[in-house]
């Protein structure tokens, strides 16, 4: 399951964390990312980038303890989940977390399907650096194999976190007119770009013949994304916590920052193959920049026959 | 403004609880806000029907083309070219509104005081006349079928978004009384090296769009928190009918705090392809009708989630971004 449905809860300890340098395609980055318990990184407590994704059930009430473990204030918005102001982690109108210390956001989680967090101060900076991670509401009972109740049950889940990187803004601790207009050079797909994408088990499409697939892809980059299976056909079932009125099949989508897409795929034969997501200029709608994951779609070994 | 606002008071209180579900709208509609009944005798923000003189049973705006500075929290300064609505002609934030039935023979007067020709126009509907610098031209067309329409200027082509030209454009249904609120929300982003070299004679370099700036109805945060036009007041309960134009060169993602909305239409065209969803994809150029179903009181944002619809020249926090300001009924 790709790193998924091992930590479902309703309750969890975060941390804002601003401390330290990563590298990426060879490119200093600074860390500020959300964590989530003892994992002391981000993304499926293996990398700082993109922040932890957390798993929650639908109807539960829910409690996010996020300590402020940084030297500059932080919100979590808990985008998509629809939570009353008080929990909407918006300075102006619910509050921000100060240095050092903790806000316990409460509240009932919402229709099974994915949805998105991040912080909400200063946001350009804070959500490019990387504090947003993704949300899984569980069916009521917190199955694991259901996208929510009367939808489809899958073998195999993926998360693909989707987001870019202008290291033209390393500089910029606070927006200004050094932030004023986004030209990525890093693209990442779970927080890893290029050769490091294409194996990352957290990411690449590993699938028995014959098997369903389910892949939550939530986009954090500030262009549109098209995403494709390298040309195998997929149902888009649902988006933003929702399924779909009808599921739509495509073999190519495009999803601008904030949407969640929830797609189905398999196959009744072997393939074996590239799926590549392309971020997209704003306004020529010309490839910035790609990045892939392979896609496996294999036959179950024959068995042997046990020598007596 | 005032006159604004104090419209809109007497317009929520005579607002209904229509509940009314996004799946019955679609069956019974056939654009745009006719099912939700959505007529001439209110419009946007409470305004009269008729945003505008009648004279011999035609409605008639009156504009002018203008030549204005903004200057933005961060301190810059940037030209923009306007329509601006003069006499007795109605504004929604700082961008013309014209509001009247379908089919209605209406008039629009437009004074042009830019130092380039104009020419008025209708996306996906029709065109104006040439109105040459320093002259004035009259523009009569019919009201286009009911739903949200953007008014632009057609000379300037693909710029006329950046440099400011907009205003907006209601037609609503022939018959039917007024039963919902609704909003108008015309999103513009502006490049500002495009605005100037509009501004020094010159023709911008058309291969690079770089938006910097995003205005809302004309005005940017936190004026947008303030215009009756643009701050989203609703009472718990109500349903809100919010019309979305984004008159731009890039698509705009826009999201709501607190809610999922209904999209109704597209292009004035039933849209039936997506759930209720809480952060949407507008296109360039074009109008989408979203149903806001008030269950929680509160103040929520609602902004695109790019990166200039939230900044001013890169400065958070500003651009288009206003708020769903929802009150106990």
């Amino acid at each position: 399951m790709a790193g998924l449905g091992k930590n479902v809860q309703t309750s969890f300890d975060m941390r804002a964390r601003m401390n330290g340098f990563t590298t990426i395609d060879g490119n200093p980055v600074q860390l500020w990312f959300f964590d989530v318990g003892s994992s002391n990184s981000g993304f499926m407590g293996d990398r700082f980038l993109p922040s932890a994704h957390i798993e929650i059930i639908e109807g539960e009430l829910t409690s996010l303890a996020v300590q402020n473990a940084s030297n500059m204030d932080h919100t979590i918005h808990l985008h998509g989940l629809d939570v009353d102001q008080a929990n909407d982690g918006v300075a102006t109108t619910s509050m921000a977390i100060e240095p050092f210390q903790t806000f316990t956001y409460q509240f009932i989680a919402p229709c099974a399907g994915t949805y998105h967090y991040h912080c909400h101060i200063d946001t350009v900076v804070h959500y490019h650096r990387g504090m947003a991670g993704a949300i899984i509401v569980r069916p009521p009972g917190g199955e694991t194999d259901l996208a929510w109740v009367g939808g489809p049950r899958f073998d195999e889940e993926v998360l693909w976190h989707l987001s870019t990187y202008d290291t033209s803004w390393e500089s910029a601790q606070t927006s200004s007119s050094v932030t004023a207009r986004h030209r990525p050079d890093i693209f990442m797909l779970n927080g890893r770009t290029a050769a490091d994408a294409l194996t990352c088990p957290f990411t690449r499409l590993r699938l028995r013949v014959g098997k369903v697939g389910y892949l939550r892809v939530v986009n954090q980059a500030y262009q549109f994304a098209r995403f494709s299976l390298g040309g195998l056909p997929f149902q888009v079932v649902a988006t933003d916590g929702r399924p779909m009125p009808e599921p739509i099949t495509t073999d190519t989508w495009e999803m601008g920052t904030g949407e969640r897409y929830d797609i189905l795929f398999g196959s009744s034969t072997p393939v074996s193959q590239l799926a590549t997501i392309e971020y997209l200029d704003d306004y020529s709608r010309k490839v910035l920049g790609t990045v892939s994951t392979r896609l496996d779609i294999f036959a179950p070994l024959a068995r042997r026959p046990r020598n007596r | 403004m005032e006159e604004s606002k104090s419209a809109q008071t007497d317009f929520m209180s005579k607002s209904s609880k229509n509940n009314l579900s996004r799946r019955k709208f679609i069956t019974t509609a056939t654009a745009g806000a006719a099912a939700l009944g959505v007529a001439g005798s209110q419009s946007v923000s409470g305004q009269p029907k008729s945003a505008g003189a009648i004279q011999r049973g035609r409605v008639r705006w009156r504009f002018q083309a203008q030549r204005m500075e903004d200057t933005f929290l961060d301190g810059s300064t940037v030209p923009f070219f306007r329509y601006v609505a003069v006499g007795t002609s109605r504004s929604n934030g700082r961008v013309p509104l014209m509001q009247d039935r379908e089919n209605r023979n209406v008039s629009v007067s437009i004074e042009n005081l830019v130092d380039f020709p104009i020419q008025p126009t209708i996306l996906n509907y029709d065109t104006g006349p040439v109105i040459m610098p320093q002259e004035t031209g009259v523009w009569d067309f019919i009201m286009p079928p009911e739903g949200t329409w953007i008014f632009t200027e057609a000379l300037l082509g693909k710029f006329a978004s950046s440099a400011g030209f907009g205003a907006a454009l209601i037609s609503n249904p022939a018959a039917g009384a007024t039963n919902i609120r609704d909003y108008y929300l015309m999103y513009q982003d502006a490049d500002d090296r495009w605005n100037d070299a509009i501004d020094n004679g010159n023709v911008p370099d058309e291969s690079v769009f770089e938006p910097n700036y995003h205005t809302l109805n004309g005005i940017t945060y936190p004026m947008t928190l303030m215009d009756s036009s643009t701050r989203l007041s609703c009472n718990l309960g109500e349903q809100v009918l919010i019309r979305l134009a984004n008159l731009s060169n890039i698509r705009q993602i826009l999201h709501f705090h607190g809610y999922h909305v209904d999209i109704l239409t597209r292009d004035n065209k039933p849209e039936t392809t997506f759930p209720e969803k809480d952060t949407i994809s507008l296109e360039v150029n074009s109008t989408t009708e979203v149903l806001l179903n008030v269950t929680q009181t509160g103040e929520y944002p609602v902004h695109p989630h790019s990166l200039t619809g939230t900044t001013d020249n890169g400065l958070y926090q500003g651009g288009s971004v206003t708020m769903i300001d929802a009150q106990d009924a």
